[in-house]
């Protein structure tokens, strides 16, 4: 086919450092108008087949390629990164590191000046693109000054600027409210209807399935393990390592034992105290935020010493600027924050450590010793713990998390385990000054869906601990695992209470930049009342035992696959 | 903390002016400054230096900070170096002899009138050179910093660089607030200030190395995101047309001939040696 983008034949691909491949004999068409979808665990070479594809292998990464990767109907090693620019416009996973304008209109015309474009026809395209990807209220204002959700629109714009045939998109969805992640995505489908092609990675793949792909490229460990059809990808698809619609897991679950998650227990929840009990955490008409910029508008609450409570919300809502309140990090302008029924006032952030483990998002942002073992007892010296209580210190540390299976763990140094482990240690950290309560900043982000269910399910058997608060943009990841939902919009909140009352309005989700999961709609058709929120696989069993006390009672029950 | 330059200016008569008239202004200010030494004409440059900073409309209460740092520093420098370090004095005229006040005890530096004004003499000049400069950074679009550069002659590979440095310091800030924060949770006191100054670089290795590390993570992203848009590959436009109006090249020829003022000042008056004020001399 003349027309055809991007053909890559039997390409297998190993960095120069590497020891093993990252891609292995992979083959695939792109042709105008389509959507594939690229899923697959972390580590499973869905970044290293989008730099094939854009050019930056070989030509920025180095190493072992054999095979070909034609885009436009020649070879990526005989053109230039210039060239393959025009065809293929590229979408990396964090915005923010991929804007380099200091204005909006700046970052729009990068490319086009890098291709030596007529200032005028830049300013066509300026007018023209804005309106497409609705940023013309975005104009004239400086990208450090924009939100997460509109750096990544500015981003999608800037590629739209080259019009390019084929659009590569690397997890869109990791750093997005959900709502604002449908709008990029009704976005990538208007350029498909077009006759773009879009290649989009994705591990979140029940809300990718919205983009409505033509083709699933399903990968592990390098290898194609299925490249057709989205019917076809939801029958091989392993529901542990990617994220598939309630409906269909629960098919696969009647078909037989399904990977990991057939023997994945229920997610514990830690045990619910007396609430007689002074709450560990209390707001009371709290105004707080960043500079002139007031983020919360007046918030009270009340957070109890045996919860785990999630936070939700859209994008700059608010969501984490409550949680650093708690720890004296952002400071109140009005109202009052209470740790366990005292004022914070006076307090350091130091001894509001004992109390509250507070785990940031990225695992990078901390550590700096060069073995886990002098990053462990960092905290409790700052703390003037005693130098013969710091190896039981340690080794409860490793312990708690798990990480002491791990070979020689006490002399690695920190950056050289896998992101995963990395997120561990940063808990074993946190977990090093034996706070009762952790709370935790987005855990599920930049880990895949398997990942970040584990790594949940190790934090809520973490021994001895009381409380969790966390804020998370992963909704069934929040309802499965919290006995309580804040709900959070413009500063303030606007829902409290259990997951299963919480998410019953459902505009009032909606508005909140939430969306009705197939898990949601689920639990409301198969959940009784009574019953906590279930996550999927929890879920999936229980309506498998109500599917086999149905045909035990001689009827078959109401569990057709999708009827919720 | 924010280092983050901001376009403080915005509609100001300064800001309206292409941004090459502001650089090259610096230049030959500097220039012309640096071969005054009478204390009446350098009072002169700092009342200019002065106007031409106003005409910037930069909100004080929003660089307040930035003025109390930089007058700290000249203060430090100038009167450090030119009173308590040595004592000599530059730029007398031939036979000048010095009054001295008295000695400085311990060090035994001599204090004169010379010396007194060697020393107001530099902190005038520094405290104009700074005005000069402060529009810069608060009253050119920082979207135009590249260009600027690129059509004052420098390759634009280097002319965009100073670009991506305006874009990224808020980055950066933001990121080493981050780690500040995620060392503090871990009850580390920034505050603290026993020992010394190795003693308190060491201190600062949980702060330094998470944030370095994770600035060279993001600027692999960053390099293959330039990468991506061909930067750096061929022939490049730029989306801002720079124009000199009327009153640029106003502006800019009333620099050159403040320049050249000076030099030819220099080398026929006594504009380059120092001017000892009548009422500093000890009768």
């Amino acid at each position: 086919m003349p027309d055809r983008i991007v053909e890559i034949d039997r390409l297998s691909f190993r960095y120069r450092r590497a020891s093993e491949p990252a891609l292995i004999d992979l083959s695939l068409t792109i042709d105008p108008g389509e959507v594939l979808l690229v899923a697959g665990p972390s580590g499973c070479g869905k970044s290293t087949l989008i730099r094939a594809i854009n050019g930056l292998i070989p030509h920025a990464y180095p190493g072992e390629l054999t095979g070909s990767v034609l885009v436009d109907g020649r070879p990526t090693t005989e053109q230039k990164l210039r060239e393959i620019a025009r065809s293929v416009g590229t979408l990396l996973q964090d915005p923010a590191r991929q804007i380099v304008g200091a204005t909006v209109e700046a970052e729009m015309a990068f490319g086009p000046e890098n291709l030596g474009m007529d200032r005028s026809e830049m300013w066509r395209r300026i007018r023209e693109v804005s309106a497409t990807a609705g940023i013309e209220a975005l104009l004239g204002r400086e990208t450090a000054n924009l939100s997460g959700g509109e750096r990544q629109l500015l981003a999608m714009a800037g590629i739209l600027m080259l019009q390019p045939r084929l659009f590569v998109v690397d997890e869109p969805l990791a750093n997005l409210d959900p709502l604002t992640a449908a709008r990029l995505l009704s976005t990538l489908r208007h350029l498909a209807d077009e006759g773009h092609a879009v290649v989009i990675v994705e591990h979140r793949v029940e809300e990718a399935l919205d983009l409505r792909p033509d083709r699933v490229l399903y990968l592990d460990e390098g290898r194609t393990k299925y490249l057709g059809n989205v019917a076809g990808f939801l029958e091989v698809a392993d529901p542990s390592a990617v994220k598939l619609p309630f409906e269909v897991v629960l098919q696969r679950f009647r078909n037989g034992p399904v990977g990991a998650a057939a023997a994945a227990p229920t997610p514990p929840v830690l045990e619910v105290g007396d609430p007689a009990r002074a709450p560990r955490l209390e707001f009371r008409d709290v105004r707080a935020g960043w500079g002139e910029r007031e983020v919360l508008h007046g918030v009270s609450a009340k957070l109890g010493a045996r919860e785990v409570v999630a936070v939700l919300g859209p994008n700059g809502s608010g969501k984490t600027t409550l949680l650093r309140t708690a720890m004296g990090l952002t400071p109140t302008r009005v109202g009052e924050v209470l740790v366990d029924g005292t004022s914070i006032a006076g307090r350091s952030v130091a001894s509001l450590a004992t109390t509250f483990g507070f785990v940031f998002q990225s695992p990078s942002q901390m550590l700096f010793a060069r073995t886990v073992r002098d990053e462990l007892e960092f905290g409790p010296r700052n703390l003037k713990r005693p130098p013969e209580a710091l190896e039981g210190i340690v080794d409860a540390a490793l312990r708690r998390t798990s990480l002491d299976s791990l070979e020689d763990i006490r002399q690695r140094p920190p950056l050289t385990l896998s992101f995963g482990q990395q997120k561990r240690l940063a808990l074993a950290i946190a977990l090093a000054l034996e706070p009762p309560t952790l709370i935790l900043d987005e855990p599920s982000a930049g880990q895949d869906h398997r990942t970040a269910a584990l790594f949940m399910r190790e934090v809520l058997t973490i021994p001895g601990l009381e409380s969790i608060y966390l804020v998370t943009h992963d909704v069934d990841l929040a309802l499965a695992h919290a006995t309580r939902i804040l709900l959070f919009r413009d500063g303030q909140i606007v829902a409290d209470g259990p997951p299963g009352t919480v998410i019953e309005d459902e505009d009032r989700w909606t508005s909140c930049n939430l969306r009705r999961t197939s898990l949601i709609r689920a639990n409301a058709h198969w959940r009784s009342p009574e019953q906590r929120f279930l996550d999927t696989e929890a879920l999936a069993r229980l309506v498998l035992a109500r599917d086999g006390s149905a045909s035990g009672n001689g009827r078959k029950g109401d569990s057709s696959v999708g009827a919720p | 903390m924010n280092f983050a330059p901001r376009y403080l200016g915005r509609g100001s008569w300064l800001a309206r002016r292409d941004p090459r008239v502001l650089v090259l202004a610096v230049v030959f200010f500097v220039f012309a400054a640096i071969q005054v030494w009478d204390i009446r004409l350098v009072a002169l440059l700092l009342v200019l230096a002065l106007a031409y900073y106003r005409s910037a409309r930069i909100p004080f209460r929003e660089v307040r900070r930035q003025w109390f740092i930089a007058i700290l520093f000249v203060s430090l420098l100038v009167f450090g170096n030119g009173i308590f370090a040595s004592g000599r004095v530059q730029r007398l005229p031939d036979g000048a002899v010095q009054h001295i006040y008295g000695y400085l005890p311990l060090l035994g530096t001599p204090i004169s009138a010379e010396s007194v004004t060697f020393a107001l003499t530099q902190f005038l000049r520094f405290m104009a050179m700074i005005a000069i400069g402060f529009p810069l950074a608060f009253a050119i679009d920082p979207a135009a910093f590249g260009v600027t550069f690129a059509r004052l002659g420098v390759p634009y590979r280097f002319a965009y660089a100073i670009d991506l440095t305006w874009r990224f310091i808020p980055s950066f800030a933001a990121d080493f607030r981050t780690t500040m924060d995620a060392q503090r949770v871990r009850g580390m006191d920034l505050g603290e200030r026993v020992g010394g100054p190795l003693a308190r670089l060491r201190r600062q290795v949980p702060i330094l190395v998470p944030t370095i590390v994770n600035a060279i993570a993001g600027a692999e992203d960053t390099i293959d995101a330039m990468d991506l848009r061909a930067f750096g590959t061929g022939r490049r436009t730029w989306i801002r047309e720079l124009r000199l109006d009327p009153t640029d090249r106003v502006v800019l020829l009333a620099f050159v001939a403040l320049f050249v003022v000076a030099t030819v000042a220099g080398f026929t008056t006594s504009s380059s040696f120092l001017w000892i004020p009548p009422f500093l001399i000890p009768s």
